[in-house]
């Protein structure tokens, strides 16, 4: 069994397209939701989101674009520059990527339905998921293959930690790892309203995520990409290392396909299975990095579930989500997300989590708020659950 | 090993309503999910599910899904001959549009339906992909009892073909290479032939 090291990042983000860009505006609290720029929302009943910037500026595409790939691409741009795939023999390359729902574009097939009076050729506006993770694969020689999970918001967590499992086992090679996706165009943005999933908040756009504060209304969807590269002990360059993987779990809730478990028992499982494949037990967990959506629902089983793996310690132990910042990325946002963990790491505290104002009686967490609280932070437990009842649990040490 | 390997053309009623407890579940299924909850009905009747038990399921894409409402918001458009315009989208069209109809969209589902429906809370993946990365996400289980694998592809004419196969983890170790252009359900027509000589 070998130890696993992240040593490199790409990212593209609504808090900008760069690590360091990352890094800092997780240091500044910066907000990075705001009215939707990428594409015209008017009549529109809602339109926040956290749109990917570059500069400063939100990326504008035309509707014939997925974005999540454009994402894929940007992010993909800054591996590439440290050169640590091409240490690797092709057969030695792999790809372990989450990603989510196909994109469809709707504006242009309307136009060509209303040109042609009939409906216009389905597959020529459909731009599947894993389209562009297929090009990639031929492009950077992944002879080593091209996994592709779309388990909802759990998809670029489960992704790291296929990749976590193979490297630790195999002992050899490197991954490319995290997610990219991206719903913020017509049709699913609004398939996500009328689904009732989005945030009612009537306010200033950055403030429409406040994940576990009492008077949360909901999810912002977010956009972006982030990408690892992983690496097993045997070949990873020590003055690269970031961070160290060492535990991951997955588990279903088995409960409503709407909801979350309120109890929070197999999100529970799945924190308790990666402490413990890491040789760890609860009291080394020093913060954890929760999914943080922002529903009503979420923030009551996750707070269950850190009762059930902390007990008495669960309301003390201090947690942060980055949603407030950034938005849900759905299929990428575990893969974000890991960057606040890296951050963590870094800078020894846990930020403050965006918009979190007043503590809800029934979420005895211990949400860092206002300014961040440093210590001495080793491990990091990572959770998130997807739409649908899926858990994923990472467990990420400061190398040593 | 246990294997099913079912196929639905496009215009079959698909029985999923037989294969489920929970009725009320049934309005959130796509074709596809449908098409899953009876394979796997299938084979879990016979074999021991304990709860812990690993789901690791593949589809292609899935852009072929269910286009009922879309033919709807499209006959909006075509009857104002207007190019597409937020106006109409938003104050004619959306509402023909299902709030379920993301349920069709996710590629999480069909695991998610089973999962509720026969208690599983073990490890698990929905991927997008082939048979080789099927093989190999289960192969990197760290669960030491039997595994559970599935596929579904749906054609474009609507024909659904849906499979699931329960097997040691010998049994996954034995099973040949596969190329990583090859659909998932191909793997189960290899080991539906295994079984039948």
């Amino acid at each position: 069994m070998s130890r696993v090291f992240i040593t490199a990042t790409g990212v593209a983000s609504p808090l900008g397209s760069s690590f360091s860009e990352v890094m800092e505006g997780i240091e500044k609290g910066a907000k990075g939701l705001a009215n939707i720029k990428s594409f015209d929302t008017s009549y529109f009943p809602i339109s926040f989101a956290g749109e990917v910037k570059a500069n400063g500026e939100v990326i504008k595409t035309d509707s014939s674009i997925d974005r999540k790939a454009l994402f894929l691409e940007i992010a993909l741009e800054q591996i590439l520059s440290t050169s640590i795939l091409d240490r690797y023999d092709p057969t030695e390359r792999f790809a372990s990527l989450g990603t989510g729902i196909d994109y469809f574009d709707l504006p242009n097939y309307i136009n060509e339905t209303v040109a042609l009076g009939a409906p216009a050729p389905w597959g020529k506006y459909v731009k599947c998921s894993i389209s562009a993770a297929k090009d990639l694969t031929k492009r950077l020689e992944l002879a080593g293959g091209c996994i592709i999970n779309a388990t909802a918001c759990v998809a670029s967590s489960q992704a790291i930690g296929l990749a976590f499992r193979k490297l630790k086992q195999d002992g050899m090679g490197v991954a490319l790892t995290g997610g990219y996706d991206s719903m913020i165009a017509p049709l699913h943005y609004m398939g996500f309203y009328r689904l009732g999933a989005l945030s009612t908040w009537t306010g200033a756009p950055q403030d429409a995520c406040k994940p576990f504060d009492k008077n949360r209304c909901g999810m912002v969807l977010g956009e972006g990409a982030a990408l690892y590269c992983l690496e097993p002990e045997a070949t990873a360059r020590q003055e690269e290392i970031l961070a160290e993987v060492v535990g991951y779990s997955s588990t279903m809730d088995a409960y409503l396909v709407t909801d979350p478990d309120p109890e929070g028992k197999y999100l529970a499982k799945a924190a308790l299975e990666a402490i413990h494949g890491a040789g760890l037990s609860p009291e080394d967990i020093d913060c954890v990095h929760l999914h943080g959506t922002g529903t009503y629902k979420n923030a009551i089983s996750e707070s269950n579930a850190m009762k059930i793996v902390f007990g008495k310690r669960g309301p003390e132990i201090p947690v942060f989500s980055l949603k407030g910042q950034t938005g849900h990325l759905v299929g990428a946002c575990g893969a974000l997300e890991l960057m606040g963990v890296i951050y963590s790491l870094r800078n020894q505290c846990v930020p403050p989590t965006v918009n979190f104002k007043t503590p809800d009686p029934k979420v005895p967490l211990n949400v860092i708020k206002d300014k961040p609280l440093c210590m001495n932070i080793r491990n990091i437990l990572k959770l998130n659950s997807a739409f649908g009842g899926q858990n994923t649990a990472l467990v990420v040490r400061r190398y040593e | 090993m246990k294997v099913v390997f079912d196929s639905f053309d496009g215009s079959s009623n698909i029985p999923a309503r037989n294969y489920v407890r929970k009725k009320k579940m049934v309005k959130y299924f796509s074709r596809l999910s449908a098409a899953a909850m009876v394979s796997f009905g299938k084979l879990a009747n016979g074999i021991t599910l304990t709860p812990d038990m690993p789901i690791y399921y593949a589809t292609g894409p899935l852009t072929h899904g269910e286009t009922s409402y879309f033919h709807e918001m499209c006959d909006i458009f075509l009857s104002s001959s207007e190019p597409f315009s937020n106006k109409i989208f938003i104050e004619r069209a959306l509402p023909k549009m299902s709030p379920l109809h993301e349920f069709g969209a996710l590629y999480n589902m069909p695991v998610c339906f089973i999962s509720i429906e026969y208690g599983l809370v073990g490890d698990n993946a929905s991927l997008c992909c082939g048979a080789a990365a099927l093989l190999e996400q289960a192969k990197h289980s760290v669960y030491r009892g039997n595994i559970i694998l599935g596929a579904g592809k749906l054609y474009s004419d609507g024909k659904i073909e849906s499979a699931f196969a329960a097997l040691t983890k010998a049994e996954l170790n034995s099973i040949p290479q596969f190329s990583w252009d090859e659909d998932a359900i191909e793997l189960f027509r290899v080991l539906e032939k295994e079984k039948a000589l």
